[in-house]
């Protein structure tokens, strides 16, 4: 069988050309022709898959879908809570924990009649990574499985390239939802802060912290948002704002859309490796020849950004993990122990100095937003390292293109912009204003419906 | 300049967080001290003027019906 998107998939399944059933096996399948390679899942869920796909399909041929996820295959990255289902985080310091009820977002991908294939890798506690210290491998690029996949929502990211699954939860503190669309070449997007609930996921940093889709597509990141997005008084961060039909807002078209390019980011501030400035290039002509204007928006430096999110990101992992670091620091990958050592040498000033240097940033992203509708700089700076390429003290490394849009809670998405000499997927971000989303899913899904990186999947796969 | 961060003072900083650390994590730590102020600096204002009051969080504390009854 093929690999479908969600968008296929549930046209099909609505039309009874598609059996849940059938697509959830060809998904099992694939799952057991590159686990060992690609190391996706801490725990697939084999059984609780099939049932799903078998309720799905009685309900289906009895009443019709729910919706487009009625039957879809799906994973869940194993920070976030799954009723009667071990939640780890990736840590040997949560093995055995077996949530009692599902966190927010995996029960609205559940009330969708989606079919769950299991947890899926993450860095540990979401952050540090890649780790060879921890009860699981770190997951493989389904690119080339010598490479890494950024993190932390690592497993979603080589899972849905794969096609081993249609769409993923995945969680973005820093980029852990962009970054790996970005290198293993899918579609994924880090929603306006408190859009999705965060209710029930394990922290990261509470002010940076975002739910979002991953998926193969645009398209299907939509499908997946319109599920997850909405008001939850479980999560203080909540936002209450109507959630409108973000499928519905994918034009197709780009007229009198205005498109800003934060060029000094990827050409001056950390210089993206040739393939990606290509792909970005590329991008701005494809949004031209969709009826888009493209406009030069300059922000503050790149390390600006990065500054003021990591020291931010430092203190409140350390405030979240206090307890832990302290008792049982060696039970921690080498990694996270030492982001959680960073958080002893940021002060309560250094941190508000931050909190304060963000609505600075804030002020400047919102006035040069004004009169556009989204800005586009690069997803990643290049093709995926291998990964034993990724340094240690990474958090120091050139600043990341990726931290900004958390800082800022706008929402963003990497979608692939073509593929570098490695044969490695490359990116280009979207960035909208708050809670218009929707104009963010309809630029990429534009994009990607005007060009045919959609149409390569990993050799191993295809 | 980047200030020093001696022995002793790592050393007051960890037990401040109540972190113990073996001698070989206490020298990996020190070798980002540079580009950790580095970072703190950027987050400061570059002329030396303190920030204005709208470069603070508004705090709300967001009082109901429930806490005038």
């Amino acid at each position: 069988m093929s690999i479908f998107t969600i968008a296929e998939a549930s046209a099909a399944i609505a039309a009874k050309k598609l059996s849940p059933v059938e697509l959830t096996q060809a998904c099992l399948a694939r799952l057991a022709a590159t686990e060992n390679t690609l190391h996706a899942f801490v725990l697939p869920t084999e059984e609780r898959a099939l049932a799903d796909a078998q309720a799905a399909e009685a309900e289906i041929f009895a009443k019709g879908p729910r919706g487009p996820l009625h039957g879809i295959p799906v994973g869940v990255k194993d920070i976030v809570d799954t009723a009667g289902i071990e939640t780890t985080c990736g840590s040997k310091i949560l093995q055995g924990n077996v949530p009692a009820k599902d966190a927010a977002c995996a029960a609205a991908l559940v009330s969708a009649g989606t079919v769950l294939m299991g947890k899926l890798t993450t860095h540990e506690f979401a952050d540090g990574g890649p780790s060879f210290d921890l009860p699981t491998p770190p997951a493989a690029n389904p690119w080339n499985p010598e490479h890494f996949t950024a993190g932390s929502s690592s497993g979603t990211g080589a899972a849905v390239a794969a096609g081993v699954i249609l769409c993923g939860i995945g969680t973005d503190t820093g980029g852990s939802i962009r970054g790996p669309a970005a290198l293993c070449g899918i579609a994924g997007l880090k929603p306006t802060y408190g859009l999705v609930s965060r209710a029930g996921v394990a922290p990261a940093a509470f002010s940076l912290d975002h739910i979002g889709p991953m998926a193969w597509t645009a398209e299907d990141c939509a499908i997946m948002l319109q599920a997850m997005a909405g008001h939850d008084p479980a999560d203080p961060a909540s936002a209450s704002q109507p959630i409108p039909d973000y499928r519905a807002a994918l034009t197709g078209h780009l007229q009198g859309v205005r498109v800003g390019v934060i060029r000094h980011f990827h050409e001056v501030d950390h210089v993206v490796q040739p393939a990606v400035q290509a792909g970005i290039d590329h991008a701005l002509e494809v949004f031209k020849s969709l009826g888009a204007s493209v406009h030069e928006v300059t922000l503050s430096p790149l390390a600006d950004w990065q500054a003021c999110g990591s020291l931010i990101s430092m203190t409140e992992r350390a405030a979240a993990y206090e307890e832990w670091a302290r008792t049982r620091l060696g039970d921690f990958s080498a990694r996270v122990q030492r982001r959680l050592q960073l958080g002893a040498l940021v002060s309560g000033v250094d941190y508000v100095q931050a909190v304060r240097r963000r609505r600075e940033l804030r002020a400047e992203l919102k006035a040069a937003m004004a009169g556009l509708d989204v800005v586009v700089t690069a997803g990643a700076p290049g093709e995926a390292p291998k990964l034993d390429a990724v340094p240690v003290w990474d958090a120091f490394a050139k600043p990341g293109f990726t931290i900004p849009f958390n800082v800022a809670g706008y929402p963003a998405m990497c979608v692939c912009s073509g593929f570098g000499p490695g044969g490695l997927p490359v990116s280009t971000q979207i960035v909208g204003k708050p809670f218009q989303d929707a104009m963010v899913l309809r630029v990429g899904d534009a994009f990607e419906k005007a060009t045919d990186w959609r149409k390569t999947r990993p050799a191993m796969v295809s | 300049m980047t200030p020093e961060l001696t022995d002793d003072a790592l050393d007051y900083l960890l037990a401040s967080a109540g972190l113990v650390l073996t001698a070989e994590q206490k020298a990996d730590l020190k070798t980002i001290h540079a580009d950790l102020a580095a970072m703190k600096a950027r987050v400061r204002k570059s002329n030396g003027k303190p920030r204005g009051p709208m470069a603070e969080l508004a705090h709300g504390f967001g009082f109901g019906p429930e806490d005038l009854a």
